[in-house]
């Protein structure tokens, strides 16, 4: 009894404190129409400001909670409503989504380069200290009430209250909510719609950074990932038990995860080692997907906006083969002058664009929003390392049909994971598959050693923390070396995207981009959504465990963490930020994942060991980790252009294309280039360059000389024939 | 006497404790255009939406040729041959006006073992009768309010329905564009066999166009029968606001 209390008293704090951080997002969520994934993070990074300001510059304790909680976290928050989430109207549900996912990696990315996880804990002592407390006696047992556990109760009651009354009774909560849904009519009616979404963000930073301050004080010690995923994964889930709108039913739905994490710490048995831990962490996203499976059903509706302004051009089919011929071409002859390092970095980046893929299909075609297709390529890669492995130990491979076991494994898998997902759509899929992603990447890819899945006799997990997938052997044709990996998953990547476009183009196409466009419209022509919603989530389960194992291949040897959630959100994010409706976005996305991030963390390393002793004043050493703003803040841009880069170059190219002479020269310095290159006389570096140099160069030029073209004025007849030169 | 094609009987639809739609009965007759008025808030999209299943009604039966729809999926009843346009455009924005069509042959095609349709020859056929031939290509987006709708109506039309229901096909649309779109539909009924259930705040278009009307007003059925009954009826013209017999 006296434990249960007291697990009881640790379960409600933990829990006032989730339902605090979602209480700011539902209300940043009421009244800008963007469900703000950054939430959790802003809440994790004012829990590592406060423990900059409190334990390394040893200012007051109060100083510092003020300052973090009152002016720096709601600041933040009008910055980030300002410069990004304004723009996001008439956008859709996943840009607005990887928009705000941006955010986040941008934030963990500071989190990591201020305090970095390898390792360190970091430690925030309790308000008040650890022993200051009330003991209350329960049929001879003591039962220790703190006066920190007592001060968040009662911070987070009296801002429930208050945000309760600003909600439902206070002027400026319903002009609040008349912003979502229409505010033009507010602006109409004198209101100032940017001005109220502004001052819920602020509050709801608030909410957030106070939260994140006391959940990191009872955490003990911590990092900044797990800080996040707890952080992210409880205010979500507490915020989706009140349905994003209601303040008790989030507050009831905080201090139930609360409970539900204290009571089974408390009492899971010892035994069950390390799988009881994982289970521990894993216990919101859990809740998270059974509260979206039990959530009343939306019903059937069209596109909330009939005009969005992504647009995506589907190619004709020949234009599609050219480009993959000279995609093939091109990497083909990087190939040739490229160090094997370099070749295996290039082929794992070609591999997660493989992965990519899959979302081109599923959210590109289909409109299903995933936020894990590293999850399923990790189960495709698991699979082919368990059961395609052939050979022996020395000259090991994995064998083509171990391949399409996995392949079809995964499919199989990707389906019963859509099955209870399909009644979910746009955000609430989103947040089904990150759950799902959580549990893979927290529970599941965490076990080090072999499961045995009963029935079926399929085993899961890393033999001893790590997993060598072997090279293919395709069909006898063994795939060893780096460049016979690189020319391997350049072929496949352009198959698969020449296949992709073909399949836009068919009539399946047709019908998953009718059901994105409008399920109610096809619904009532006759389309069976279920069927064709488990379709598409195999196909892109199967394309994505085809990328997952060439991933591993690439890796050398892969970790847990190389299937990581957070990898899962770049992937997502660079693949829009390229465009989620092409094959070239994804093509962008994969490889600025796989070899950008790691092309730009070299570079800092290497520059970390060369100039160590900077350290004093700027870190070199974990300046790295600033690699993932940069994704980020490129993701940030999406608000002004949402429909992807690749659309944009590919009209800025259009100029060289159409002028022969420039077209010509331009071919003809790259292959001058590309000459000196493979015959030694400059190096790598130079070649890029030049290549950079050659790439900017040549669309100004045929810009510039289109311009000039066209200020002679429209040619007329006469000037045709020669009439008028003559 | 023409057979009743289909059967709404004792239909009500609440939603959060208002009623939307109350005890509404009546039925639409095998080879007639009936019409469905009302003022705003009336019901009348709630009413097209329990019948294409997209909206469970809380009791009530809806009976098409026969089989009792009433727990059935929308696909399910695209396939008894109901189809329908909505009054909030829903189309395939991603795709120009043919592709609009085409694909709706296709899901025809697909979810059919007998009556299938050469879709080519199909698509270009309605696009012809609904004067779409010069947008073809165009993307649905580009189209004014008016065009937009006659895609929907002819998406409609590419899944062979029996009965096709019009949720406010000619707003949007000028005068003559309406006069045009009014003979082509009595032209489809009469050598097409096809059936229309109609919604419409065009009054005139209506009442020159239907063999039956009913009235919906606040969720109930306030009258039925023929133009000329609806004309005469004093409720009528009280639910649109006491207006005179004349614009009714």
């Amino acid at each position: 009894m006296a434990n249960f209390l007291a697990f009881s008293i640790g379960g409600v704090t933990m829990g006032v404190l989730f339902a605090l951080a979602a209480s700011g997002l539902v209300l940043t969520y009421t009244t800008s129409g963007i469900f703000n994934f950054a939430h959790g993070a802003l809440a994790m990074l004012s829990a590592f400001a406060f423990y900059q300001m409190t334990q390394v510059w040893m200012w007051s304790t109060w100083i510092a909670f003020a300052t973090v909680g009152f002016i720096l976290a709601p600041l933040f928050q009008v910055g980030v409503y300002y410069v990004i989430m304004k723009r996001l109207h008439g956008t859709s549900e996943v840009t607005k989504i990887v928009v705000s996912i941006a955010v986040m990696l941008a934030l963990f990315g500071l989190a990591q380069w201020g305090w970095p996880s390898n390792g360190n804990l970091y430690a925030i002592p309790l308000f008040f200290g650890n022993t200051a407390e009330w003991t209350i006696h329960v049929g001879g047992h003591d039962v220790y009430f703190q006066f920190f556990q007592a001060f968040a109760i009662t911070t987070a009651a009296l801002l429930g209250v208050a945000l309760n009354f600003l909600f439902k009774r206070a002027r400026l909560g319903i002009a609040m909510r008349a912003v979502v849904d229409n505010p033009d009519l507010v602006r109409l009616n004198g209101g100032i719609p940017d001005r109220i979404a502004a001052l819920s963000w602020a509050i709801g930073g608030s909410m957030a950074a106070i939260a994140g301050i006391l959940i990191a004080q009872v955490q003990g010690s911590t990092d900044a990932t797990s800080l996040t995923i707890l952080l992210i994964s409880s205010a979500i889930t507490a915020a989706m038990i009140g349905r994003l709108r209601s303040i008790p039913a989030t507050i009831f739905g905080g201090i139930l995860i609360g409970l539900e994490i204290s009571y089974f710490n408390g009492y899971a048995p010892q035994t069950w080692g390390s799988w009881s831990s994982s289970f521990g962490v894993s216990i919101p996203v859990i809740s998270l997907f059974v509260v979206l499976l039990v959530l009343p059903q939306d019903r059937l509706r069209g596109a909330t906006l009939s005009r969005l302004r992504e647009r995506f051009d589907v190619p004709t089919m020949k234009v599609s083969w050219i480009a993959a011929a000279a995609l093939a071409i091109f990497v083909l002859m990087l190939g040739q002058i490229m160090a094997a390092t370099d070749s295996e970095t290039l082929a794992g980046g070609l591999a997660l664009s493989i992965v990519a893929l899959s979302l081109t299909l599923l959210t590109g075609y289909a409109g299903e929003i995933n936020l894990a297709p590293i999850s399923f390529a990790g189960i495709g890669a698991i699979i082919a390392y368990h059961h395609g492995v052939i050979g022996s130990i020395l000259s090991q491979r994995t064998s083509t049909w171990g391949i399409l076991l996995a392949i079809v494994g995964t499919a199989i898998i990707g389906g019963f994971v859509a099955l209870p997902a399909l009644r979910l759509r746009g955000l609430h899929l989103a947040l089904a598959t990150m759950a799902f992603g959580i549990f893979m990447s927290d529970f599941l890819l965490s076990f080090t050693g072999v499961v045995t899945v009963p029935l079926i006799h399929v085993q899961l997990g890393f033999v001893e923390g790590a997993m060598t997938v072997p090279p293919v052997d395709l069909f006898g044709l063994s795939l060893a070396t780096p460049k016979t990996q690189l020319i391997a998953n350049t072929v496949i990547f352009c198959l698969l995207g020449v296949g992709m476009i073909a399949l836009r183009r068919s009539s399946y196409g047709r019908k998953l981009v009718a059901m994105k466009d409008s399920p109610a419209a096809a619904a009532t022509l006759g389309q069976n959504l279920l069927g064709l919603k488990v379709s598409a989530f195999m196909i892109s389960s199967g394309i994505a465990a085809l990328g997952g194992i060439l991933y591993c291949i690439s890796l050398g040897s892969a970790q847990s963490a190389s299937f990581d959630i957070l990898l899962s959100f770049a992937l997502v994010m660079g693949t829009v930020v390229g465009g989620i409706g092409s094959v070239s976005g994804a093509l962008l996305g994969g490889v600025a994942l796989g070899v950008g991030l790691q092309a730009i963390q070299h570079t800092f390393f290497n520059l970390a060991t060369a100039h160590n002793d900077f350290g004093q004043f700027f870190s070199w050493a974990t300046a790295w980790h600033l690699a993932a703003l940069m994704p980020a803040t490129i993701g940030i841009t999406l608000g002004g252009n949402p429909s992807g880069s690749v659309a944009n170059i590919v009209q800025s190219y259009r100029p060289v294309v159409e002028n022969r002479l420039v077209l010509i020269s331009t071919l003809l310095a790259l292959g001058v280039t590309y000459g000196l290159t493979l015959a030694h006389v400059w190096g790598n570096w130079w070649f890029v360059f030049c290549f950079g140099c050659i790439g900017i160069i040549a669309p100004a030029v045929a810009k510039q000389t289109a311009a000039a073209v066209s200020t002679q004025g429209p040619a007329s007849s006469e000037d045709l024939v020669g009439l008028v030169r003559a | 006497m023409t057979q009743a094609l289909l059967q709404v009987e004792n239909v009500s639809v609440s939603f959060r404790g208002t009623k939307a739609l109350q005890d509404v009965s009546f039925s639409c007759k095998t080879g007639e255009i009936t019409g469905l008025i009302g003022p705003n808030g009336a019901g009348k999209t709630t009413m097209f939406n329990v019948i294409s299943g997209l909206l469970k009604p809380s009791s009530g039966r809806v009976v098409f040729d026969g089989v009792d729809l009433t727990k059935a999926k929308p696909a399910r009843r695209a396939k008894q041959g109901i189809s329908r346009t909505f009054q909030r455009l829903e189309l395939f924005t991603s795709l120009s006006v043919r592709d609009n069509l085409r694909v709706a042959g296709e899901i025809h095609n697909a979810t059919r073992r007998s009556n299938r349709i050469d879709i080519a020859a199909e698509t270009e056929r309605v696009m012809g009768l609904l004067e779409l031939a010069d947008v073809a290509d165009r993307e649905v987006t580009e189209l004014p309010t008016g065009r937009a709708r006659v895609v929907e109506v002819a998406r409609a039309l590419m899944t062979k329905p029996k009965l096709v229901l019009l949720d406010e096909p000619a707003s949007g649309q000028s005068e003559e564009e309406t006069e045009r779109f009014a003979e082509l539909l009595k032209h489809l009924v009469a050598t097409d066999g096809l059936s229309v259930c109609l919604v419409e705040h065009d009054v005139p278009l209506v009442m020159g166009l239907c063999d039956t009307i009913h009235v919906l007003n606040f969720g109930a059925l306030l009258a039925s029968g023929t133009p000329a009954e609806i004309r005469s009826n004093n409720d009528v013209a009280d639910a649109y606001l006491g207006a005179p017999e004349e614009t009714i």
